[in-house]
């Protein structure tokens, strides 16, 4: 059997999700969301170089219900990264790693980032 | 054999060479990570107060606010540290979960290549919208 072969043991089917691990991939899945919406950004800035007719395509796109909520999840992905990514520094300095922080700053977290994103998509 | 090298690293010449170690070059990918991602938050803070010319239908208005050297400057310098940040942060996944030593590299290289030259592409277009090729 070669490495990919091998089996595995049980993790994600019996692990008991908690914030800890949940907010972690979370942040690993905006991460990865943020870096497809580069190519997005890519395409925006080409369409107004190009011209008229192309960012216009590229606008009526953006008002799709498509396009509302993809707009929507990179907003909220961009925010919940960068929030959770100051915890991260925060953490590097070695500074609020006990349970009780690591809970409350996640709740925080998950407040802010929904508070701020809303807060953002409605007056803008 | 003779080694006149004075450091104290405990690995050999050769593992170094090899980045064996379970970090292999991994030290200076964490800093850099770290280091790209604090820019970007002054950055978006400054493209909040700017959101009426970003998110503008109008071509015109975005052009020139592109055009002028402020957001000119902010938006290369939002665009090297972000798509950096985001090849080391995709590194980081691929490496994760990627175990086949094959596919890994090639998946490695894919990702780099992609940042950079999806950030070119984006520097080249605001240099070009800058420069007037509008």
């Amino acid at each position: 059997m070669s490495m990919s072969e091998r089996p595995l043991s049980p993790h994600l089917q019996i692990y008991k999700p908690q914030m800890t691990s949940m907010l972690s991939i979370l942040h690993r899945l905006t991460g990865a969301a943020l870096g497809l919406g580069a190519a997005v950004f890519v395409y925006w800035i080409f369409s107004a170089l190009k011209g008229d007719p192309s960012f216009d395509c590229f606008q009526r796109i953006r008002e799709s219900i498509g396009g509302q909520l993809l707009l929507a999840g990179w907003l909220f992905s961009f925010i919940y990264h960068m929030f959770n990514g100051i915890r991260h520094l925060k953490w590097d300095t070695g500074c609020g790693i006990n349970m009780k922080s690591v809970y409350r700053s996640g709740w925080v977290l998950i407040f802010g980032s929904i508070f701020l994103t809303a807060f953002i998509w409605f007056t803008i | 054999m003779t080694d006149t090298k004075t450091s104290s690293s405990f690995q050999s010449p050769l593992a170094r060479a090899r980045g064996l170690g379970s970090s292999k070059t991994g030290t200076q990918a964490w800093w850099v990570l770290r280091l790209t991602s604090i820019p970007l938050i002054p950055l978006f803070i400054y493209f909040l107060t700017q959101s009426e010319y970003i998110f503008t239908k109008d071509r015109d208005i975005l052009l020139k606010w592109i055009q002028e050297p402020i957001s000119a400057i902010a938006l290369i310098i939002f665009i090297i540290c972000s798509f950096y940040h985001a090849n080391l942060g995709m590194q980081e996944i691929i490496e994760d979960y990627i175990s086949s030593k094959g596919r890994k590299i090639f998946a490695l290289i894919l990702n780099k290549f992609f940042f950079f030259s999806l950030g070119i592409a984006a520097l080249y277009a605001i240099l070009a919208i800058s420069f007037g090729k509008v």
